[in-house]
């Protein structure tokens, strides 16, 4: 099933171009993440599919529209940052939030334990640590049983523990079959928690897909020997080795994943030549992600 | 309708400042003039026809103008603090993620204000009762309820405060900004406004102001008497009349309340 059709979505604030013709795809159970960096213009989209934000041209629709404009009702989200009353504590902000919802619900506990802030149910949401108001936040988005949730940069400005925690709680319920929409400059985050992604820079979508697909199937080899030149004349022979750098020291290139680089070894001992170095380093999402967006 | 009115209850029923507001609204209401009236008393002399402060029928006068006063202080002020506050703490953006449109959200605000007028004209004709049947000797039914539809021009005097107080909370949306604009136009820019019209233009155009005009749904019941010299000058009452006093808010307040909907559905939140 569709939960999200955006089509040729475009912002604009005055000539500054926010968002340009964006076409994005997202199907039930994906867990998406909306990869790019500060200023890219995740906010927006997400603002815009939210009903907060006006768009200048496009269209977009939620769950094939089954829902007329009260698809919100369906939607748990968070945006920027956790926005509640704080002369409320967490039951009283909760109550507003399952009210306006329509879900009949006097009893938080069981959500409030998902986001281990049950202890602090009666604390004024004022007295909250960042942590705390971002827990609750996901707390929020989690009552009468949404269709989508969709969290913007969840772990921005906490510290390691705030992280480790927010984490720990996405984990779980990106891990409960939901679907999930997930704004972060973060790749790491964004590499562990989600399944597909979609990479925006300057308002522009560069690049959408598979998490693992999107990935390169290289693997980059660093190796080194006595004999450099030497080392370098047998890489280059070889059929499956690709983009043979000799740098000062070493040498790098690349080999498909599923090569052993067992095999560079032996053929080396084979031509005499002693390898002194020989590390294999898997291109992570972080090198596909710098090398995209620095095209512009 | 009762759903958005609970769910606004909900938010600001443990608010303390829309709670310190309220109760100085409910005290001031019935004890201001038995206040005045001391200070009267203590001063002796005064040339003030003091009884009918307080009788029947001219105490719903009296307790209108402060009233008048009361509600463009207090409940001008919630009405700023409950929309700006959620500006500020970014729940009126929240609401409209979490589900609620904004055609909702602005009706839960104008339900509350209408509540709100309506409780303050409760608290109004109770407290007039009371203070009047308290000075008033040998009072019937019919001169207690001789008012002049008191009670329909208070609730359409707390309408008119509030929507224009929504107004400007939804144009300007900043708390310190709102408050400042609201009070300097309540009460400097109108009056200056209208004053240099009088000067350079005198001609009774300047009564329909709109603030005048909600003003005198509750005129100062002293400006009765000083209206018969002013109008010998300008060649017409100062005052509006009753009627025209009610038509004008009710159009001011159709106007505030359109101009507050294109402001919150026409922004991005």
């Amino acid at each position: 099933m569709s939960v999200l059709t955006i089509r040729n979505l475009t912002k604009k604030y005055g000539k500054i171009t926010a968002l340009d013709n964006l076409n994005l795809d997202i199907e039930a159970g994906n867990i998406y993440g909306l990869l790019g960096p500060n200023g890219s213009g995740k906010t927006t989209t997400l603002g815009i599919i939210l009903g907060i934000l006006s768009k200048n041209e496009g269209s977009y629709e939620w769950f094939d529209g089954q829902y007329g404009d009260k698809h919100r009702m369906h939607i748990g989200a968070i945006l920027e940052t956790p926005n509640f009353y704080p002369y409320l504590n967490a039951v009283d902000n909760l109550e507003i939030v399952a009210r306006i919802k329509n879900v009949k619900q006097s009893n938080f506990d069981d959500i409030l334990e998902q986001v281990n802030l049950a202890h602090r149910k009666t604390s004024k949401f004022s007295s909250y640590s960042l942590g705390m108001k971002q827990r609750l936040a996901i707390a929020a988005t989690l009552i009468g049983d949404p269709k989508v949730l969709i969290f913007d940069e969840p772990t921005n400005g906490l510290d390691p523990q705030g992280i480790a925690e927010v984490r720990e709680v996405l984990t779980r319920v990106a891990g409960n079959g939901n679907t999930v929409i997930m704004a972060s400059h973060l790749l790491d985050e964004v590499e562990k928690i989600c399944s597909h992604v979609a990479i925006i820079k300057n308002g522009v979508l560069r690049k959408t897909g598979e998490v693992g697909a999107l990935l390169n199937n290289d693997a980059q080899v660093i190796l080194a020997a006595e004999d450099l030149l030497k080392l370098e004349n047998m890489l280059l022979a070889l059929p499956y080795v690709r983009n043979v750098v000799k740098k000062d020291k070493y040498i790098e290139c690349n080999i498909p994943r599923e090569q052993n680089i067992g095999s560079l070894n032996a053929k080396a001992f084979q031509e005499n030549i002693l390898l002194t170095h020989l590390v294999s380093k898997k291109q992570s999402l972080e090198d596909e992600f710098l090398e995209i967006t620095k095209e512009l | 309708m009762l759903k958005l009115l609970s769910l606004e209850y909900k938010k600001f029923r443990k608010n303390s400042v829309v709670s310190v507001l309220a109760l100085f609204y409910i005290i001031l209401t019935p004890t201001l003039i038995l206040v005045a009236k001391e200070i009267f008393k203590s001063a002796q002399g005064m040339p003030v026809p003091l009884a009918n402060f307080f009788e029947f029928p001219t105490v719903w006068d009296y307790m209108g103008y402060i009233g008048n006063w009361l509600t463009s202080f207090f409940l001008g002020f919630m009405v700023i603090y409950m929309i700006t506050s959620e500006v500020a703490s970014k729940t009126m953006r929240q609401s409209i993620i979490n589900g609620l449109s904004r055609k909702e959200y602005f009706l839960g605000k104008l339900y509350t204000i209408i509540a709100m007028s309506a409780a303050a004209t409760l608290i109004y004709a109770i407290s007039t009762v009371l203070v009047g049947m308290w000075h008033t000797d040998g009072y019937d039914f019919e001169l207690i309820v001789d008012n002049n539809w008191a009670m329909s021009r208070f609730f359409l005097m707390c309408m008119g405060y509030m929507t224009f107080a929504m107004l400007i909370s939804l144009t300007m949306r900043r708390s310190g900004l709102a408050i400042f604009f609201y009070l300097v136009y309540v009460m400097i820019l109108e009056v200056v406004i209208r004053y240099t019209q009088v000067w350079l233009w005198p001609h009774e155009s300047m009564k329909w102001w709109p603030l005048n005009i909600i003003e005198d749904l509750m005129p100062n019941p002293f400006l009765k008497t000083g209206d018969t010299f002013l109008s010998d000058e300008y060649g017409f009452s100062m005052l509006m009349s009753y009627n025209w006093a009610i038509i004008g808010s009710i159009i001011y307040i159709l106007v505030f309340i359109g101009f507050s909907w294109r402001s919150l559905n026409k922004r991005d939140i």
